[in-house]
């Protein structure tokens, strides 16, 4: 009972992101090139006709053929294997770091704009300093400093990734806290932890999923800058930026090599960038009582 | 009249969709004209489709969701919907012009009104710079503005809502339009404010033969101003003809009920007749006997505009001055004066919402904001829009006070209980807020307030976002919850009728002091203070109602 009239509640919200597909070809555009992402990433390691990381020096830089669709890299891994096994890795990173940043990012952003104060004024402060500085560069000097590793990659991208977060969340936050419910909540006695879950969270949702969706794009393209130059994956985890930034080396005799993991960070990020604006329309709250 | 109106609107069919490719008609069939130098009123409810009909007359009704399916409108003889983009402009800024409700949204908050006088004078007319600033002079005087330079020279913000609206009227004339649409122009004004703009709508009509189009929701307003009026009602046209004539014997069932669901011209705290609700069933003597409940003692308010470097007050505005009161159980107490005169600051004072400056408020014995906190004094809003969380389902919004007062169980049969006495019955409990018209809404904030058991209930302006029939029901349930429960009500409210339908003592407040106080009907029929009568005066009366 309780999942059904949770699922006629949020069938709403729904309801206009399926119109918003059915309206705008940008957005499903988008929601395919996601969709065949994360099947990629869900069913790629599966249907790999290789071992990503099995060397064999005898095909080394071989040009795309019926044996190895994409070639071979300069250790003679087949590049569609390690494509594939990449989408995993890539998704995942990104997914999990803007998941972390968001909710890490909501909670304190939410909890700054309800209470204000110096509380608000040190927060802001924080991430003022944070957003002062260049992300990629901020997030480079992290992964240097904790040692060059996927984990700490990560670490350093949902650090620079939160204040952003933090920002949106406050400014939702602050909006919603003026409304008349909040105030008759207060007068009820409500405590900070009810309206926060309750009144702003809720509220803010829609907003803070669209940025999400958006940054999922621009943290993926990060995140292989990362290893790109050697800070994020190691070797001989097959990592889209990784790849790319060895198979630099070929371009002129294999081009296939860094421009297959080149595209596919291409096609992950526009993705998540064209389903993030279509959310954007689809719950915009302006677009509500617009047919009066 | 012989020679041909100035706006012929001819069976206009209009459709919205909601997406999906699914579109539904807004507008049936509706025919209308305006012959030059002519006051023509739209009256409906909302929904009604009486702003967008206008606003097909310049071809502005909401593109790429709405579709003209029938019909023809044409100005001048000349059909709009046929017109390339550069035609429709050249109607625009001349032969037409748009007054909307809120002045504040319609002017552009980073300019100087200046340039924006400027802007729609030069968009009309080949003047150079100088003599287009005297004629922003001459048009401001038109709009009958006094200090001419500062307003110039002011922001949007620095404009009083009256002063905001004047200001567009003038841009509004600065074409010398042939046709004036005004879209509830005065819906968002004090009254006194309002009797000001309309008498210069009127004067500007009347002086340049510009024609009128006054969309409404006042009928008191349209007989004020109106020649003719056309009354609409679910995208139909119910019934046309001369305003006196229309008002006074109405041949529509629904502009009968429209009429009589005023709380004008019936007797105090009759129920009023409203659609769903069985015909007045006679007032009856209201006696109020209880102790005091709300008492308040030489409150002051006071709010620090400027500090110094150290954050010390240097500047304060009083909100409230030394106001001295005592509300008794099961009366209730309004509290009327123009906006701005700290009506709502007294109210959030009472509501424990803002700590007097000086002075003592006790509710029920005990400090206010405790009071709220034990639920036996709640608040209704004005706007059910921003009083519900349009992502709580109806039952949990009702229930809420309980849950946070740590009652867990049985919330869905509680809600279903108050949403009855609420007089919002049927499956609603776990439909969103946003599914509910503005007067459930407002049943369901009532049933929200009613979860703790109160016994006081602050009304801040409860009817004032709804419809009259809607208005009607609302003030019907709140008057049988006092004789029912006996409760007792803190009602704040611009509107005249209201406060003399509901109320057994007034207060009137201006600029923070309390100027009258007694019992309602003896002064709103001796106002003693001429503030009190001017009010009184500017409140529109139906003509011959």
């Amino acid at each position: 009972m309780r999942i059904v009239t949770g699922l006629r509640r949020r069938s709403r919200s729904l309801g206009l992101i399926f119109d918003e597909l059915a309206g705008s070809p940008l957005m499903r555009l988008g929601a395919v090139l996601v969709a065949t992402a994360i099947i990629a990433a869900l069913v790629g390691p599966l249907v790999a006709p290789y071992d990503p990381t099995a060397i064999d020096l005898d095909v080394r830089l071989q040009a795309p053929s019926m044996a190895h669709w994409l070639g071979t890299d300069e250790l003679g891994r087949d590049l569609l294997s390690r494509l594939l096994h990449g989408a995993r890795i890539s998704l995942a990173i990104g997914v999990s770091i803007v998941a972390l940043s968001a909710s890490v990012g909501t909670l304190i952003g939410a909890y700054a704009g309800l209470k204000g104060g110096w509380l608000d004024a040190a927060i802001m402060r924080a991430t003022d300093v944070v957003l002062s500085l260049p992300g990629l560069v901020m997030a480079m000097a992290f992964t240097a400093a904790l040692g060059p590793s996927l984990f700490n990659a990560t670490l350093a991208l949902a650090f620079v990734a939160t204040p952003g977060m933090v920002r949106l969340a406050r400014g939702q936050a602050l909006t919603v806290r003026s409304e008349a419910y909040v105030e008759a909540s207060q007068l009820y006695g409500a405590p900070s932890r009810h309206i926060l879950l309750r009144h702003i969270i809720p509220n803010a949702a829609p907003a803070l999923i669209v940025q999400a969706t958006l940054s999922v794009g621009a943290i993926i393209l990060a995140a292989a800058a990362l290893s790109f130059l050697g800070l994020g994956a190691q070797p001989p985890t097959a990592e889209w930026g990784a790849m790319v930034a060895n198979g630099r080396n070929y371009l002129t005799i294999h081009p296939a090599y860094p421009i297959a993991p080149g595209l596919a960070i291409l096609v992950t990020a526009t993705g998540f960038n064209l389903l993030g604006d279509g959310l954007n329309d689809a719950l915009n709250p302006r677009r509500e009582g617009r047919a009066k | 009249m012989t020679e041909a109106p100035l706006v012929q609107i001819d069976e206009l069919e209009l459709s919205f969709t909601s997406g999906r490719g699914r579109w539904s008609p807004v507008v049936k069939g509706v025919s209308i004209a305006v012959h030059a130098g002519e006051i023509v009123g739209l009256v409906g409810e909302s929904g009604s489709g009486k702003s967008v009909t206008a606003m097909s007359i310049p071809q502005l009704q909401p593109r790429g969701i709405s579709q003209i399916t029938g019909g023809r409108v044409a100005l001048a003889g000349r059909c709009t919907s046929q017109m390339s983009p550069s035609q429709l402009r050249s109607v625009r800024g001349g032969d037409v012009s748009v007054v909307f409700q809120e002045p504040m949204t319609s002017l552009n908050p980073t300019r100087r009104i200046q340039a924006q006088l400027i802007e729609a004078i030069a968009a009309n007319t080949a003047l150079d710079k100088a003599q287009a600033k005297a004629r922003a002079k001459t048009l401001l005087l038109d709009v009958r503005i006094r200090d001419r330079e500062r307003v110039l020279r002011a922001y949007p913000f620095e404009l009083s809502g009256g002063m905001r609206q004047r200001v567009m009227l003038a841009i509004a004339f600065a074409a010398d339009p042939k046709l004036l649409i005004a879209d509830e122009p005065t819906t968002a004004l004090d009254v006194t404010v309002q009797a000001e703009v309309l008498a210069l709508i009127r004067d500007l009509a009347l002086a340049r033969g510009a024609a009128v189009l006054f969309i409404s929701h006042d009928l008191a307003v349209v007989s004020q101003l109106c020649d003719r009026v056309y009354v609409m009602r679910q995208g139909e046209i119910v019934e046309a003809g001369q305003v006196t004539h229309v008002l006074t014997s109405p041949s529509h069932s629904y502009t009968r009920g429209l009429l009589d669901c005023l709380p004008e011209g019936h007797e105090k705290r009759a129920r009023l007749p409203a659609p769903g609700v069985a015909p007045c069933t006679g007032s009856e003597q209201h006696v109020v006997a209880g102790g005091q409940v709300i008492a308040l003692e030489e409150v002051s308010v006071a709010f620090t505009t400027k500090r110094d470097w150290r954050g010390r007050a240097t500047e304060a505005v009083q909100a409230v001055k030394s106001a001295s009161f005592n509300v008794r159980r099961g009366e209730t107490f309004s509290l009327i004066g123009e906006s701005g005169s700290g009506k709502t600051t007294l109210a959030r004072t009472i509501m424990g919402l803002q700590p007097p400056s000086s002075g003592a408020v006790t509710v029920l014995g005990r400090a206010p904001l405790e009071a709220a906190r034990s639920g036996r004094l709640q608040m209704i809003y004005q706007d059910p829009r921003s009083s519900l969380n349009p992502r709580m389902p109806v039952w949990q919004i009702v229930t809420e006070p309980l849950k946070i007062a740590g009652f867990r169980s049985d919330r869905r049969e509680k809600a279903k209980d108050l949403l009855d006495r609420s007089g919002l019955a049927g499956d609603v409990l776990e439909k969103g807020p946003r599914e509910f018209s503005g007067g459930e809404r407002q049943r369901i904030a009532i049933a929200r307030a009613l979860s703790t058991d109160p016994e006081i209930l602050v009304l801040d302006e409860p009817t004032s976002a709804l419809d009259a029939s809607v208005q009607a029901q609302i003030l019907n349930l709140l008057l049988d919850l006092q004789d029912a429960r006996g409760l007792t009500y803190f009602l704040i409210s611009h509107d005249m009728s209201v406060v003399a339908h509901m109320s057994d003592r007034i207060a009137v407040m201006r600029t923070g002091e309390i100027v009258e106080l007694g019992f309602a009907a003896d002064k709103l029929q001796n106002p003693q203070t001429e503030y009190l009568q001017s009010l009184l005066k500017a409140t529109p009366r139906l003509i011959g109602a």
